[in-house]
């Protein structure tokens, strides 16, 4: 099941950072100082990553 | 200073080389597998293309340079599957690298093995070239910075890349190939590269805090600052930056780079001796490269910002800010940290380049020319050793020489780009080989050979045209001026970049080649078994062990002897012994030995010097033979049918194991209820016994006593005709249980007013009550309180309730309700001596009553509140002993408010 879970965020993770789905955020426009896209791509990534180490980290999941 | 730099540089040299020393000198090699010694090992990806050319490659391409991060993390989580059966293949055949991998699934096939290794060799060593290269230009910085006039001739450069180039050599030799073990683990490397990657990290993070929030306000303002200097928002954007194409043609190269880097691969499958660890580095390792990738951008916006129009290389801004800045300290760290990440890459990419170097090429040659006599095991432990040591040194030395006469000019992301290309092409070969069992090796090779052209063609050809190595005519009118062979725009396809475009062809016509062929050839005997063996790994039971393919007879005496050149002659036995033993296959000296423990042997023989090599010293060994067709399938066939029962067996024994939990339980419950029986049994008969005595006794007064006065006589009639009542009451109310607990009555629901029935079920006690001179209080919350329940049964709750606060209260008797959200509650009170609190849980029990003997004079049956408890369960509702209060006893029960919908 964490096999799948895992799985299933990486394509989640590619799907996000690749055409089309990143246009949503590649414009020229800053939040707080600091472009979007930026944001963004950090922002999915770490998401992504605290994900997947709450899931091989949970006993739930076996 | 460049002296000062230097010294610094040679101590951080002479640390690794102690590190290294007391790694291999602890007796407890535990923490070798930790999971973050692990991880760290693993982030020897990020060499000095992360430290020095992300931030050039940002000034130019804003943040495409995350995708070589991104790309590792995404096959990191996708990839959890295939790198665990990677991992237990390695492990149980005794992988030593990709290339042996390769070439043992294609039953220990040399020409595979050696094709992998050549063309990672060609693939890798610009890159290795590229590290010492970074080494060098990084003094660079430090001369522009001490503004010597006279700039030092080259030479000098030359000879500090020579000299680092050796030092390594020195150390790869010490700790990677000092001697042969039957599993390729080195205590010594690991540390020093988990120290280095620690290293790396920490430096970059200082300087990066350092530049981002001690010299500017934080990423806004040095994007501020810069975009008051010049145009940048091109950068904000990964279309007007790089494109899309790019962006993505990165990804894929650096996922699957990640997997087939061959220090990778060695790190993950070969020192790695858990699969815990693989999980666990699936968020650690993207989490350093989020840390170390966080003060990228910053840095290289403040170069831009502080060098505006100065010829400085981009990529050693890490270098030249803190210089111009006069942070002379943290310019040195900052450069230990730049060596740190290209040592740790070229000491362990070497390595594991000689690993395969000397088991997949030299090796095999030598045995294959080494005509030794059959049958006389010689040992060439030494030679071996020296092949290895020999493999490092052309790989430095190969290194070296690119770095020194070709590369000159080009970016460090470029030629890692170009690197990662060239290793892709043996993504389609790995994962045929993992998930296709029909793959030949004359397809994988092709399909490499292909692939690889196509790679050197498309991407090594431009970069050589473009360093005027060779003529840009090819570049302008094609191969042998073929319009449709132009290195960037095969056969017409004009719509990609550079770099796609490579990634694309190669990969493609890989693909393409690797399938054809292999569909229109067939697989040799050993591919087949092979194919079982990878395809399914996942299905076999580790440890339950599958028929060998190997026929022939040998002697266990030989077998101890080839082995024992290698690992020595005590360990070689102990080992083979043990797995005998563990098998329960007998080692006797008289007989032939096992065909299993020819392929245990063979196994960890491959281990220690490769397995194309150990495969040609055990036909020399033993006395082989060919295996038919037939018998090959057979094997399989009967490895198919182990595995089929082996899964059949563990689902039968689960479910097995459920069904027993269950008749366990229920076994418990009968045993409970059986006893309860017999308990409630036990009572009822007592509880009869009592009345009958009393109507015995009385009636045999009467009996025999005719003489008795009427007023005498009518006494006794009455006490016998009370104590019948009470017998007869005490029947009813066993019987009522009784239909109770087989389920038998049924409620016979209604809406009823519960105010007007506690008034009703009052009234009856309000004699009783002037008797004994109490007093009952109602109060009711509502006018109304509509309930839908069963009428009689509630009724008789409540006058159980009641009639027991009476028998026990001294003054007063309260009756409350209450609205819950949910429920009605209803109390009742009374000011009596309340229940001990031990007796709380028993109460609702039948004939508790009978049981307590300190209650001395029993009135009533007992079963009273344990009908109470039935009723009102049946209700849905909760009936309990409230505790909240001081004295008295407190009884409360609730009813849903909802219709219960039961039957």
């Amino acid at each position: 099941m964490k096999k799948n879970i895992l799985q299933f965020l990486g394509i989640l993770l590619a799907l996000l950072l690749v055409y089309p789905l990143v246009t949503i955020a590649d414009r020229q426009a800053l939040y707080l100082g600091v472009p979007v896209l930026y944001w963004y791509v950090f922002g999915v990534w770490i998401l992504v990553i605290i994900l997947a180490a709450v899931v091989i980290n949970s006993k739930r999941f076996k | 200073m460049l002296v000062g730099v230097i010294i610094c540089g040679f101590l951080y040299l002479v640390l690794l080389f102690l590190i290294a020393n007391l790694a291999e000198r602890q007796k407890n090699k535990q923490w070798l597998q930790h999971p973050w010694i692990h991880t760290l090992g693993l982030a020897v990806f990020c060499t000095t293309w992360t430290y020095y050319g992300s931030v050039g490659r940002a000034t130019t391409n804003g943040i495409d340079f995350l995708a070589i991060y991104l790309g590792p993390t995404i096959i990191l989580a996708l990839g959890y599957g295939m790198q665990r059966k990677i991992f237990n293949i390695s492990k149980e055949l005794h992988i030593t690298s990709l290339a042996d991998l390769i070439s043992v699934r294609f039953g220990k096939n040399f020409t595979l093995g050696a094709l992998i290794t050549i063309c990672s060799i060609i693939a890798l060593v610009p890159y290795i070239g590229l590290q010492l290269k970074a080494i060098v230009s990084s003094l660079e910085v430090f001369i522009q910075a001490d503004h010597i006039s006279q700039v030092p001739s080259n030479n000098i450069f030359v000879i500090i890349a020579i000299c680092t180039a050796l030092v390594l050599c020195v150390f790869s030799i010490l700790y990677g190939a000092r001697k042969l073990e039957p599993s390729e683990s080195h205590p010594g490397l690991m540390a020093v590269i988990a120290f280095e990657s620690l290293f790396k990290l920490v430096i970059f993070f200082i300087i990066g805090f350092f530049i981002t929030f001690i010299i500017n306000d934080g990423y806004d303002d040095i994007i501020t600052k810069l975009s008051s200097q010049r145009s940048i928002s091109h950068l904000f954007t990964i279309e007007e930056s790089s494109g899309h194409s790019v962006w993505i043609a990165m990804m894929i190269l650096s996922a699957f780079a990640f997997l087939l880097l061959p220090r990778q691969f060695h790190v993950t499958y070969i020192e790695n001796a858990k699969l815990a660890n693989i999980k666990f580095s699936s968020w650690s390792l993207p989490l350093y490269l989020v840390l170390i990738n966080l003060f990228i951008i910053p840095i290289a916006f403040c170069g831009m910002y502080l060098f505006n129009g100065q010829a400085i290389n981009a990529d050693m801004y890490v270098l030249a800010i803190p210089l111009e800045l006069n942070q002379d300290v943290l310019a040195i760290l900052s450069w230990l940290g730049g060596l740190s990440a290209a040592t740790g890459m070229i000491i362990i990419e070497t390595i594991a380049l000689s690993i395969m170097v000397s088991n997949n090429i030299v090796t095999p040659l030598f045995y294959a020319t080494n005509t030794a006599k059959k049958n006389v095991p010689v040992s060439h432990k030494n030679q071996i050793l020296y092949i290895r040591r020999l493999s490092i040194i052309g790989i430095i030395t190969l290194a070296v020489a690119y770095d020194i006469f070709l590369g000159k000019q080009n970016s460090l992301v470029s030629i890692g780009l170009i690197s990662f290309g060239g290793l892709v092409n043996f993504a389609p070969v790995l994962l045929f080989s993992l998930y296709w069992k029909n793959i030949t090796s004359a397809g994988a090779i092709s399909g490499v050979i292909v692939g690889f052209l196509v790679w050197f063609f498309t991407s090594v050809i431009p970069q050589a045209a473009l360093n005027g190595f060779i003529s840009n005519d090819i570049m302008e009118y094609g191969l042998l001026g073929c319009s449709i062979l132009k290195p960037n725009a095969l056969f017409g396809l004009k719509i990609l970049d550079p770099l796609s475009h490579s990634l694309f062809w190669s990969l493609f016509l890989n693909t393409l080649v690797t399938v054809l062929i292999s569909i229109i050839t067939h697989r040799t005997r050993f591919e087949v078994y092979y194919a079982e063996l990878f395809v399914d790994n996942d299905r076999f039971d580790q440890g339950m062990g599958y028929e060998v393919a190997w026929k022939g007879s040998a002697r266990l005496k030989d077998l101890y002897a080839l082995l024992g050149n290698f690992i020595g002659t005590v360990k070689a036995r102990k080992m083979i012994q043990e797995y005998a033993e563990c098998r329960g296959i007998s080692t006797d000296m008289n007989q032939p030995a096992h065909t299993k423990l020819v392929v245990f042997t063979e196994r960890i023989l491959g281990g220690v010097i490769g397995a194309a090599p150990a495969r040609i010293l055990m036909k020399r060994s033993t006395e082989e033979e060919e295996i038919s067709y037939k018998e090959m399938y057979h094997i399989i066939k009967e490895n198919q049918s182990v595995k089929a029962n082996n899964r059949l067996l563990k689902i039968q024994s689960k479910e097995l194991k459920e069904k027993t939990t269950l008749l366990k339980v229920a076994n418990e419950n009968l045993q409970k209820a059986d006893e309860q029986k017999n308990e409630f049994l036990y009572t009822v008969t007592h509880e009869l016994k009592t009345p009958l005595t009393s109507i015995i006794a009385l009636s045999e007064i009467v009996n025999d006593n005719p003489d008795l006065d009427e007023e005498e006589r009518a006494l006794y009639l009455g006490s016998v005709i009370k104590e019948a009542n009470r017998l007869s009451h005490l029947i009813n109310q066993v019987l009522k249980l009784e239909k109770f607990e087989a389920g038998k009555l049924r409620l016979n629901l209604q809406q009823v007013d519960l105010g007007a029935l506690i008034k009703e079920s009052v009234t009856t006690f309000e004699g009783t009550a002037r008797n004994k001179n109490l007093n009952i209080e109602l109060h009711l919350t509502n006018a109304m309180i509509l309930v839908s329940c069963d009428y009689d049964m509630i009724t008789q709750v409540l006058v159980n309730l009641i009639g027991n606060a009476v028998k026990f209260a001294r003054n007063t008797i309260q009756i409350k309700t209450f609205e819950l959200p949910d429920y009605w509650e209803v109390w009742v009170s009374d000011d009596g001596r309340g229940i001990p609190e031990n007796d709380r849980e028993f109460i609702f029990d039948k004939f508790f009553q009978a049981k307590n003997q300190h209650i001395k004079k029993p009135e009533g049956s007992g079963l009273g509140l344990a009908i109470c408890k039935k009723i009102i369960d049946l209700h849905n509702g909760t009936i309990r002993v409230d505790t909240s209060q001081a004295a008295g006893a407190h009884l409360v029960f609730t009813l849903p408010k909802d219709e219960i919908d039961l039957f």
